[in-house]
C-alpha cells in the first residue's frame, strides 16, 4: 500500500507534466512502452535513447527520481528470474539484459505516469477514451471504497487478537483456519451490506448512471503539441539507432 | 496470483498485441451478461467486491511449517457474484494493480485479463455450476478453486514459451509443482470460506439455472484438467512450443536472429523490420479501438432507440 499511497501524494504536484491532461499522458505512455516493446532483443542498447526520453520527463517531473527508481524495483524479480534461466541455459547474455531493461523501464513509465496523474482523473480520462462506463465505475467504487474495506479487515483482525489475545494454540491449525474463513465470510457479508447501502445513498442523491465530475477536463492546444511532440520523440528514439548503427 | 502478473517486456509484440485483442471483447461480453444477471446496484457492488478480494488477500491461512496462504478469489467471486461480473471485478483488479503497484503491464493487461479474469474465473465456475447440487458439491467448490489457479497458470506459461522465454523441464517441474501446492491451497480456501458464507447468508451463493448434468460437469472438468496437463507437459519438452510457434508464424526466434544484421538503409522507416513491426502494434491498437468505439456507439444507439 505504502507505494501507492506515495504515488498518490506525488500526484498532487505542480510541474508540467501534473497541467496536462490525463489523455494526453496515457496515450503518450502506451506508445512509449510500445517503442520498449519492440526494440530487438538482441541489441539492448538500443533502449538508450529511449531511456534518455525517459529521463528527460523524470526531470520535467519533479518528482525524487531516486526514490521512483528504487520504488519500482519491485518488478525486477520476475524478469530477473527469466533472465538468469536464459542466461544459464543459453549464455543468452543480451537477451538476459533485455529483459530486465525492458520490463523496469515499463514499470518506470507507468510509475511516471501515476505519479504525475491523480488516479481519478486518469480514470475520467479512461472514460473519456470509450472505455464501457460500467468497468470505469467499477474501477471508481474500487478506489473509494478500497481503503475503507482493508480497514475494515485490519480492524477484525485486532478484535479477534483481543478476544483471545493470542491465546489460541499456535499448533491448532484446523481453529485457525476456521478464525480465518469464517472472518473472510464475516468481511464479506459487511462488504455486501456496504454496497446495498452505497446504493441507496446513490440512489437517494439522485444518481443517474454515471459519475459526474466538478472538473470536466479539457483537451487543450497544450495537451495536443505534448503528445505530438511526444510521439515524435518516442518514433525518432525508437528508429534513430536502426538508421545510424 | 502474485507469480502470474506478467510484466511489460517479456511477451513478444504478437503475443501481448493477440492477447489484448481477445480480452477487450471477452470483457465486452462479460459486462454484458453481467448487466442481465444481477440487480440495479451491481455498480457499487462490484466495486466493493474488488476491495473485499484485495482486503482477503491479506488474510493469512496457516499450511505449514509457519508458512501461510492466501485467497486468490477468481473462483469465489464466481461462485457468489456469477462468472460474468467475476470477470468484470477482476478485470478492474488487475488495472488497479498493474497501474498503482506496477504489479503486471499495461501493455501485458490483455495477457493478465485473459489469463486471470477469463480462464481463471471460468475454469472456476465449470465444475460448480455442474456440481453445486448434491452431495458432490463440495468437490465441485474445491475443483473450482483448484482449476481456477492451475489453468491461468497453465495460460501464463504457454504465453511466456511462445514469447520465446526458456524454460527446461526442470523449471517448469519444479513451477507445475508450486502451482499445484498454490491450485490445491485455493481450492481449500474457498471451500472453507464459501461454507462460511453459507452459513451466514444462503443467497450470496450463486444458484446455477438449467439442468446440471454430472456426468457433462465431471466431463468437462476432466479435459480442462487435460487441457491444463497438456500444456505443462509441451513446456517441458525442449523444442515443443518453439516448433509450434513456428507454425503459427509467432516465432520469436527469427525475431532474435534478424535484429543483429539491421540491413535495411533505403527505406529505415519502413524497410526495418522492427520499424514495421511497431507499426503494426500500433496500427493494431489504433484498429481494436476504433472497433470497439464504433461497436459500443452501435449499441448505445440501439439500446436507445
Amino acid at each position: 500500500m505504502g507505494h501507492s499511497l506515495r504515488l498518490d501524494e506525488w500526484a498532487r504536484g505542480a510541474s508540467v507534466l501534473h497541467r496536462l491532461d490525463a489523455r494526453a499522458k496515457l496515450i503518450s505512455v502506451l506508445l512509449f512502452l510500445i517503442a520498449v516493446s519492440t526494440t530487438p532483443p538482441a541489441a539492448p542498447l538500443a533502449l538508450l535513447p529511449i531511456a534518455a526520453l525517459f529521463a528527460l520527463a523524470l526531470a520535467l517531473s519533479a518528482l525524487p527520481a531516486m526514490e521512483l527508481l528504487l520504488r519500482t524495483a519491485i518488478v525486477l524479480p520476475f524478469p530477473v528470474f527469466f533472465g538468469l534461466i536464459s542466461w544459464l541455459q543459453n549464455g543468452n547474455s543480451s537477451f538476459a539484459a533485455a529483459l530486465v531493461a525492458r520490463s523496469y523501464l515499463s514499470a518506470l513509465a507507468v510509475a511516471l505516469l501515476m505519479g504525475v496523474t491523480p488516479l481519478p482523473e486518469l480514470l475520467r480520462g479512461l472514460r473519456a477514451l470509450g472505455v464501457p462506463a460500467v468497468l470505469v465505475m467499477v474501477l471508481q467504487s474500487l478506489v473509494r471504497y478500497l481503503q475503507l474495506v482493508v480497514d475494515h479487515a485490519l480492524r477484525m483482525r485486532r478484535a479477534a487478537l483481543c478476544r483471545d489475545a493470542g491465546a489460541l494454540p499456535r499448533r491448532n491449525r484446523q481453529s485457525l483456519w476456521h478464525r480465518a474463513s469464517g472472518a473472510l465470510a464475516v468481511l464479506f457479508g459487511r462488504s455486501y451490506a456496504r454496497a446495498e447501502g452505497v446504493h441507496h445513498a446513490m440512489l437517494a442523491r439522485g444518481f443517474r448512471g454515471d459519475f459526474v465530475s466538478l472538473h470536466p477536463a479539457a483537451f487543450t492546444a497544450r495537451d495536443w503539441r505534448f503528445l505530438a511532440l511526444s510521439a515524435l520523440a518516442i518514433a525518432l528514439a525508437r528508429l534513430a539507432p536502426q538508421v545510424a548503427p | 496470483m502474485e507469480c502470474m502478473h506478467i510484466p511489460d517486456g517479456i511477451l513478444s509484440v504478437p503475443v501481448w498485441a493477440t492477447l489484448n485483442a481477445a480480452a477487450v471483447p471477452g470483457v465486452g461480453w462479460a459486462v454484458r451478461r453481467a448487466r442481465q444477471g444481477l440487480a440495479e446496484g451491481h455498480v457499487p457492488l462490484l466495486g466493493v467486491m474488488g476491495a473485499f478480494v484485495f482486503a482477503a488477500q491479506r488474510m493469512n491461512f496457516p499450511v505449514v511449517f509457519g508458512a501461510s496462504g492466501h485467497l486468490l478469489g477468481g473462483a469465489l467471486l464466481s461462485m457468489t457474484l456469477g462468472p460474468g461480473a467475476a470477470t468484470i471485478v477482476l478485470t478492474s483488479i488487475l488495472i488497479l494493480q498493474s497501474l498503482l503497484f506496477q504489479d503486471g503491464g499495461l501493455l501485458a493487461l490483455g495477457a493478465n485479463t485473459v489469463n486471470m479474469a477469463l480462464i481463471g474465473v471460468w475454469a472456476g465456475w465449470l465444475p460448480y455450476r455442474f456440481l453445486s447440487n448434491g452431495n458432490l458439491r463440495t468437490l465441485g467448490v474445491f475443483a473450482g478453486g483448484f482449476l481456477s489457479v492451475l489453468a491461468s497458470a497453465a495460460a501464463a506459461i504457454c504465453e511466456l514459451r511462445l514469447s520465446g522465454v526458456p524454460m527446461n523441464a526442470t523449471i517448469v517441474g519444479v513451477s507445475t509443482a508450486v502451482f499445484v501446492a498454490t491450485a490445491v491451497l485455493e481450492g481449500l480456501i474457498t471451500v472453507a470460506v464459501l461454507q462460511a458464507v453459507e452459513r451466514l447468508n444462503p443467497g450470496w451463493l450463486r444458484k446455477p439455472q438449467g439442468l446440471p448434468s454430472r456426468s457433462a460437469g465431471l466431463l468437462a472438468t476432466a479435459s480442462v484438467l487435460m487441457m491444463i496437463g497438456g500444456v505443462f507437459y509441451i513446456s517441458a519438452l525442449p523444442d515443443g512450443f518453439e516448433s509450434l510457434a513456428a507454425r503459427l508464424g509467432v516465432a520469436s526466434r527469427e525475431q532474435i536472429l534478424f535484429a543483429a544484421p539491421m540491413a535495411d538503409y533505403e527505406v529505415p522507416f519502413l524497410a526495418g523490420e522492427w520499424g514495421r513491426k511497431a507499426l503494426g502494434g500500433l496500427a493494431g491498437l489504433t484498429i481494436i479501438y476504433g472497433l470497439c468505439l464504433t461497436v459500443g456507439r452501435l449499441l448505445a444507439r440501439q439500446r436507445s432507440a
